[in-house]
């Protein structure tokens, strides 16, 4: 029992870390690939104490101060939800408490609870962030579980367990590789998720000033930074979990979830912005029949 | 519909958790997106390759509810001023004022404008002037990192100065705006 | 024991003398006159008595002291007896009605009259054929001379087109009696035999006939007779609709036995035909006693089919559907038209002046739904028996045109009902109160419809009282309808208690408990938020309970016929529910089409299915049944009519959002779970008895995409009743899809998701009730920024979309994972990826719900608005408590329904203490929520304790730009939210489904105005119809 908190514990703390460092090494890295020094590596560790450390003195209503704890709790969830390294039973944290359907949904949690904030402040522009945000959130999921759906049902379980055991017979096992279109789906799912360019709509900075959590300020917005952290480590595992072998060991778990992380990191400074619709209608019909693509294959 | 309190008179802090804080805070600026005259045309220079000011932890943040620092960039108008002032008080504490070139000082050119303000420390609390009529890039980080030498000796406390002194400042700012519609107190 | 030839002799005799009489004062003569009618009520009445309880042989009258074939003979059988009974009946409260005309009116029309009602009672009587002609003439010529008892041109050109038909008619007749008397010597039926006409033989007897049928007035060869129904006084046309049309039918009926079958086939068909089209044509009818002719043309034509094809059916069932169509026809016709004489508005747009007399809106209303064949009125009986005569024959074009033109008479005379008690662009002159004689004729036949109906319950069926338990709910609480609202509400709730245990121990199984739970408890529930009505709240409580009853009933009916009738029981009720929204006209007559095509379907599937051969509930016994694929088919669209699936939604949005507001969470939440457990009812006879075509495939693709575009279109509605009418379509569209998988965890998940959005969707509909209580609009965008005004609705609102999202903890999450499960392993994975993008889009909608109207910016007119009223919030809290319980402990319904669902097929889950595992997954209720609690409570704790001092801004202290706002209206975002959604679907988002329908109702308008065009109003074309009709039918005859 103690031993399974202080393993979740670790995890959130490690998670938090590791996130912000990802964060600040994406920083550097975006800045090198438009030929700048970039911020230090530890930047996002600076940014997050001293936005915990302001004062906050205004709130809009009770929605606006839950929100945040609805964006932590839901990263949280998904991230101990979720085994880290195979064999390592202690890292499998709760993830008796449900299969992939659950991680799936339990995503929503947070969203929903920062939607609900960013209604609550009353602000024009995080509303308008927040109906761009479930428009694309719906697009995605399309893709998105339509390829969960066809690796689940090639691997013929939804355990998360079940389907990183499935991979563990060398790389040509990992289902990126078995099921190519699928992979591609949700690879193409995964940018809108990370919020990355041409995807980026939601925060959209020069029109609608960083969307949903315009009006946040100091040390709730910490908490939605720190939010944000854990959730980009939990849905890196989920996906290092879903295509990529999973990890078995330590080292392959923080190679993966970086290599992975660079991945929308890299796509997204190069690209420009979808507007809205152009965003739908990308999702809906490109990763959407890549991942039907497979779906079919597996169906057949 | 808008305000109607005081602001609180911020107290004292730990000294030592405001030590390590006063660091972070000196490496952690975000400056509000909001270029009030001709000056920002310089600033955009900072974001780029060759100055690149993000290698100092100083970021844009399109909202001043998130930011740190107001730059007042150049020549402030009468109608500009009671935006800024909005803005400003918007911003949590501690926030810090940057003011570039020489119009904020005295006016500069517009020293006899109808509608320039000449001396920018009546209205708002200054805690960096930038000298220059414009300020180049490199005078500009040259100022920031005086504001940040200023932020980690912790003295850079304009804010608390304009909370503690609010009514000198509003009969001040009242005198140039005449047509005060403003709420009180902007929070 | 008078015998009836007095009829006749007092008739003629007291005709003669009133001209006589009529000089010793009109009083003296109107009471000879009426004590002939009285008389011939009483004779008739006392002959009907012995004939059918005192078994005393069929009365021969034999007159001129010789036996047939010599002299002429009457007979009076039962049949003869109960005809003449009604007719004289009707005769009487005519003449009571015209009780005016005939005290100011010259003493002739009360001649005519007398002769008029002998010239029936013969007709009725006669066994002889000439004599019948007669009496045919006789009939014809007083009616001409009736019809002008008000002497206009119309009248009058009326009254002699009338005669042109009448004298063609004739004859042919006359022609018929001819030749019949030249080939076979005789003309008394009695000794007439249908062997007897072979070859040449035939053509006297289609003169007969198709003389008789033309004066029945066929289409299209009857546009003299619509022209007599739309100018002659009520009165009068009540008798030439009802009396007149009663005797000619019966004479129709008495030749029939000499038709060969072919005449009797065309002329069946004739019928129908004449039904379908006159029907049709009514559609686009505005002139309301013009409305009401087509109507009993159509009826006539009806009843003429009915008798033909049902020659081969048992009397009993026989007497049923001809003597309670003839009835229906003849009350409620009588009735519209004497109300049509009181109401003087020839418009029916203009009848909304009915509502300033309850009484006799009341009236009008009874008739309308005994003419459209709504139970418990006699010709819902007999439809019902019909439609399984024609099911059983294997007449399905008949059957066809019988349904489409009873939903184009329900039709159109719906439009009217609701158009007289809803339209508000109606006359203004106010109704003059109907004297007693002219109100006291309708209200005894108001009054005939209610006994009759009760006497076909009580002696035909026999069913139990609590078959009828919803009608008399009605009863009562109309007697108790003084009390205030509150007591009522308070009684009522005391009563569905009551009716719950008395229900219990009938539930025979777990899968009638667990629907009884949604039925029964959440209605009582719901029934909770109806307390905060004002007032009296007239009519309410009766239908409520009525609709709350049927529910009930529908569980423990144990034939098809007592499901239907609780079926249509609930339809009624909750079509007069609908129907008492402000501007619910149009949406609640949408719903009763809708409804009734529903219905219509049904009662065919019932008709196709086998006999139960067990006597428990119909949900129980239909395990044993093999329903043929076709009565799946027909039953399950009508089922899925009632649940609101894509294609027949269109009625689902209109009735939710103009609905009263405590009115709109019974209908969805409950009313539609109805459909559910018709269709799982049928899906339960489909388990075990599975036809070679897998018809539950193509229902899950409905149901999947009812639910995709139910989501869809929730997303762009601005009305918050409508957002959640859509999204209870898509939510049903689940459940149908899961239910459709035919596997135990499809059943699983469908019948959780069913309960689940019982308790979620009733907790959103009161929520919002209590929003309009309070704000008086149901528009999102003009609303914003109530969570600090209301925040016990905001909570409820909150927990209930988080349980519509699918998002853990709560119990919506159980759904989605078990919908995924089912679905995947059923095998059906696009359709799981169809259902998993439209629970991605619900999340569009719910946010739109929570947004535009709890959060951004609060309206300036809202700034003192209080939380809803506590009869609102109770029963909010007591449905969240339910969500809360069972995303806690999903066990609590997850092991029943396994247990349910285990009936009929394996158990493919397992629970293994709190987890609920399948083949694929796996799924901890209890944890989810532990672990969401716990890890919800660590950040917000921390963040109390370091938070420091804050203050709450005002709303518009807002990052603006450095601007300020000028108003919340430009600053909520709230209007065409999803705009850009809207954009990215394109050419998708055009309501093709409403185009469609829109396109049918305009299409069936047009052609019935298009047939309307042969009635030219020219008394030489109408004679020219005539005679080409006659050449036409004499062609399909095919006669030598």
């Amino acid at each position: 029992m103690l031993a399974n908190f202080t393993s979740i514990a670790l995890t959130i703390v490690g998670a938090l870390t590791w996130g912000l460092l990802l964060g600040g090494i994406s920083r550097s890295v975006t800045a090198r690939i438009h030929g700048r020094m970039g911020p230090r590596i530890t930047q996002n560790f600076i940014d997050l104490w001293k936005l915990f450390r302001k004062t906050s003195s205004i709130h809009h209503g009770g929605m606006f101060w839950m929100a945040p704890m609805f964006r932590i709790t839901g990263a949280i969830c998904v991230l101990i939800m979720v085994p880290l390294v195979i064999g390592q039973s202690i890292t499998y944290n709760m993830s008796f408490a449900g299969d992939v359907f659950l991680l799936i949904y339990i995503m929503f949690f947070g969203c929903l609870g920062m939607a609900l904030g960013a209604g609550n402040s009353g602000h024009p522009y995080a509303v308008i962030a927040v109906s761009r945000g479930l428009a694309q959130m719906s697009s995605y999921e399309l893709s998105f579980s339509i390829a969960v759906v066809a690796i689940a049902v090639g691997l013929h379980t939804f355990k998360i367990e079940g389907i990183v055991a499935a991979q563990q017979a060398g790389i040509t096992s990992w289902n990126v590789f078995r099921f190519p279109f699928a992979s591609a789906g949700a690879l193409l799912a995964f940018l809108p998720m990370q919020m990355a360019y041409p995807f980026g709509i939601v925060l959209a900075p020069q029109e609608i000033p960083i969307g949903p959590p315009t009006e946040y300020s100091s040390r709730m917005l910490s908490f939605m930074f720190s939010g944000r952290a854990v959730f980009g480590v939990a849905k890196l595992l989920l996906f290092v979990s879903l295509l990529f072998g999973g990890a078995s060991s330590w080292l392959g778990l923080f190679v993966k979830t970086f290599l992975l992380y660079m991945y929308p990191v890299v796509v997204s400074s190069v690209f420009p912005r979808f507007r809205t619709e152009q965003s739908i209608r990308f999702l809906w019909f490109i990763p959407t029949t890549l991942a039907i693509v497979d779906l079919v294959r597996v169906m057949l | 519909m808008y305000c109607n309190q005081r602001p609180e008179k911020p107290g004292n802090k730990k000294e030592f958790l405001e030590k390590i804080t006063n660091m972070a805070r000196a490496n952690s600026l975000w400056v509000t997106a909001y270029g009030t005259g001709c000056g920002a045309i310089e600033l955009r220079p900072l974001h780029t390759s060759r100055f690149d000011m993000e290698r100092f932890g100083i970021a844009m943040r399109p909202t001043p509810r998130q930011a740190d620092v107001l730059i007042i960039s150049g020549y402030l108008a009468t109608k500009t001023l009671k935006r800024v002032i909005r803005v400003y008080e918007q911003i949590q504490d501690p926030k810090y004022i940057v003011a570039l070139g020489s119009c904020t000082i005295n006016g500069g050119m517009y020293f006899d404008s109808y509608n320039t303000l000449n001396v920018l420390d009546k209205y708002l609390p200054v805690d960096v002037y930038v000298m220059g009529c414009m300020p180049r890039p490199e005078a500009i980080i040259d100022g920031f990192s005086l504001l940040m030498e200023k932020i980690k000796d912790g003295r850079a406390q304009g804010w608390k100065h304009y909370k503690e002194n609010l009514d000198y400042y509003r009969e001040n700012q009242k005198k140039i705006i005449t047509d005060w519609d403003l709420p009180d107190y902007n929070w | 024991m008078v015998s009836p030839i007095y009829i006749l002799i007092l008739s003629l005799a007291v005709g003669f003398l009133l001209s006589i009489l009529d000089k010793g004062g009109r009083k003296l003569s109107l009471t000879a006159f009426y004590g002939v009618l009285t008389f011939n009520v009483a004779v008739i009445a006392d002959w009907l008595y012995r004939l059918v309880f005192l078994h005393v042989p069929a009365l021969v009258i034999n007159t001129a002291g010789f036996n047939a074939p010599i002299s002429i003979n009457l007979e009076l059988g039962i049949t003869e007896a109960f005809v003449l009974l009604l007719a004289n009946l009707t005769a009487l409260l005519a003449a009571v009605y015209l009780l005016k005309k005939f005290k100011e009116g010259r003493v002739s029309s009360l001649i005519l009259y007398l002769v008029l009602i002998m010239g029936v009672n013969g007709l009725v009587m006669t066994q002889d054929l000439f004599n019948m002609f007669v009496f045919l003439e006789i009939l014809s010529i007083s009616t001409f001379a009736l019809t002008t008892i008000t002497k206009t041109s119309k009248t009058l050109s009326a009254g002699f087109k009338y005669m042109i038909a009448g004298g063609v008619a004739s004859t042919f007749f006359l022609l018929g009696v001819v030749f019949v008397y030249y080939f076979t010597g005789s003309l008394n039926l009695g000794f007439l035999q249908a062997g007897q006409f072979t070859n040449t033989g035939l053509i006297a007897l289609f003169m007969l006939s198709v003389a008789v049928f033309i004066e029945l007035k066929p289409f299209p060869a009857n546009g003299w007779a619509l022209d007599v129904y739309q100018s002659v006084d009520s009165g009068i046309v009540s008798v030439i609709a009802v009396v007149n049309s009663a005797a000619i039918g019966f004479v129709f009926y008495k030749i029939m036995p000499l038709l060969p079958q072919n005449f009797l086939t065309v002329f069946g068909i004739a019928g129908v035909v004449t039904f379908f089209f006159s029907n049709m044509m009514g559609l686009k009818q505005e002139n309301a006693k013009r409305l009401l002719g087509y109507s009993s043309i159509g009826q006539m034509g009806l009843l003429l089919a009915i008798l033909v094809f049902t020659a081969n059916v048992p009397a009993n069932i026989r007497y049923l559907i001809i003597g309670g169509l003839f009835l229906n026809h003849l009350i409620s016709k009588a009735g519209l038209f004497w109300l049509a004489g009181i109401v003087k508005q020839d418009k029916i747009k203009n009848w909304g002046v009915l509502r300033n007399n309850k009484p006799l809106l009341v009236l009008f209303g009874l008739f309308i739904f005994a003419l459209s064949g709504l139970p418990p009125f006699a010709g819902f009986w007999a439809k019902w028996e019909f439609v399984k005569v024609l099911v059983d024959a294997k007449m399905f074009f008949v059957l066809t045109s019988v349904l489409v033109g009873s939903l184009f008479e329900l039709i159109f005379l719906f439009r009217w009902f609701t158009s007289v008690v809803k339209d508000t662009d109606t006359a203004s002159e106010p109704l003059v109160s109907p004297g007693k004689s002219k109100a006291a004729p309708v209200i005894v036949f108001g009054l005939l419809a209610v006994i009759t109906s009760f006497g076909i319950i009580r002696f035909f069926y026999q069913f139990h009282w609590i078959q009828v338990l919803p009608v008399l709910a009605v009863l009562v609480i109309t007697l108790i309808d003084f009390l205030p609202s509150k007591l009522k509400g308070f009684l009522s709730l005391a009563t569905v208690a009551g009716y719950a245990s008395y229900l219990y121990p009938l539930l025979e199984s777990n899968i009638q408990l667990f629907f009884g739970v949604i039925f029964i408890i959440g209605s009582a529930v719901n029934l909770i938020s109806t307390l905060n009505r004002k007032n009296q709240s007239k009519g309410f409580y009766g239908f409520l309970l009525m609709m709350i009853f049927s529910f009930g009933n529908l569980l423990i009916a144990s034939t098809y016929l007592e499901f239907f009738l609780s079926w249509e029981f609930m339809t009624i009720s909750s079509f007069l529910l609908i129907l008492r929204g402000q501007k619910a006209q149009r949406a609640s007559l949408m719903y009763m089409i809708f409804s009734t095509a529903g219905a219509y379907l049904i009662m065919v599937g019932f008709s196709f299915a086998p006999a139960l051969t067990s006597a428990s509930a119909l949900i129980q016994s239909i395990a044993e049944v093999n329903l043929p694929l076709i009565s799946i088919i027909v039953l399950a669209i009508g089922f899925m009519i009632k649940s609101g699936s894509l294609g027949v939604h269109i009625w689902l949005p209109e009735a939710h959002a103009e609905a009263e507001s405590d009115v709109s969470s019974f209908i969805s939440a409950i009313l539609l779970k109805a459909g559910v457990f018709g269709l799982l009812m049928v899906a339960i006879s489909y388990v075990s008895h599975a036809p070679s075509f897998d018809v539950f495939y193509w229902i899950g693709w409905i149901g999947v995409l009812t639910a995709l575009v139910g989501a869809f279109m929730a997303s762009f509605q601005e009305d918050a009743k409508r957002l959640l009418a859509y999204s209870s379509m898509s939510q049903v569209g689940y459940v149908v899809a899961a239910l459709a998988l035919i596997t135990h965890l499809g059943w699983v998940t469908a019948m959780y998701l069913a309960f689940n959005h019982m308790m979620f969707k009733s907790a959103l509909f009161i929520a919002i009730a209590g929003i309009y209580y309070r704000t008086h609009t149901r528009t999102m965008y003009k609303m914003g920024g109530l969570i600090s005004k209301m925040p016990w609705t905001y909570m409820t609102v909150l927990m209930a979309i988080i349980a519509v999202s699918g998002v853990p903890p709560l119990s919506g999450f159980g759904g989605k994972w078990l919908t995924y499960t089912a679905f995947i392993t059923k095998g059906w994975y696009l359709q799981a990826g169809v259902l998993f993008f439209a629970s991605g889009v619900s999340f569009l909608y719910l946010y739109r719900l929570i947004h535009t109207i709890f959060l951004g910016q609060l309206k300036y007119e809202h700034q003192n608005i209080k939380e809803a009223p506590v009869w609102f919030i109770i029963p909010q809290y007591i449905f969240l408590g339910g969500i809360m319980a069972i995303s806690m402990f999903p066990n609590l319904i997850i092991k029943p329904l396994n247990s349910i669902a285990m009936r009929y097929f394996d158990s493919s889950i397992q629970i293994d203490g709190l987890t609920i595992i399948s083949d694929l997954g796996y799924w901890n209720g209890n944890m989810v929520m532990y672990v969401t609690m716990g890890l919800f409570a660590v950040p917000f704790i921390l963040l109390m304790l370091v938070k420091g001092k804050t203050q709450k801004v005002k709303q518009f202290n807002i990052v603006y730009a450095a601007e300020r706002p000028e108003s919340p209206q430009t600053t909520h975002i709230a209007h065409n939210m999803y705009a850009h959604y809207r954009k990215a679907l394109g050419r998708l988002t055009l309501p093709r489904i409403q185009n469609f329908w829109n396109g049918v109702a305009e299409w069936a308008h047009t052609s019935g105005g298009f047939f309307r065009r042969v009635y030219t109003g020219n008394g030489q074309t109408y004679v020219l119809h005539i005679i080409m009709y006659i050449v036409v039918i004499y062609v399909v005859m095919g006669v030598q």
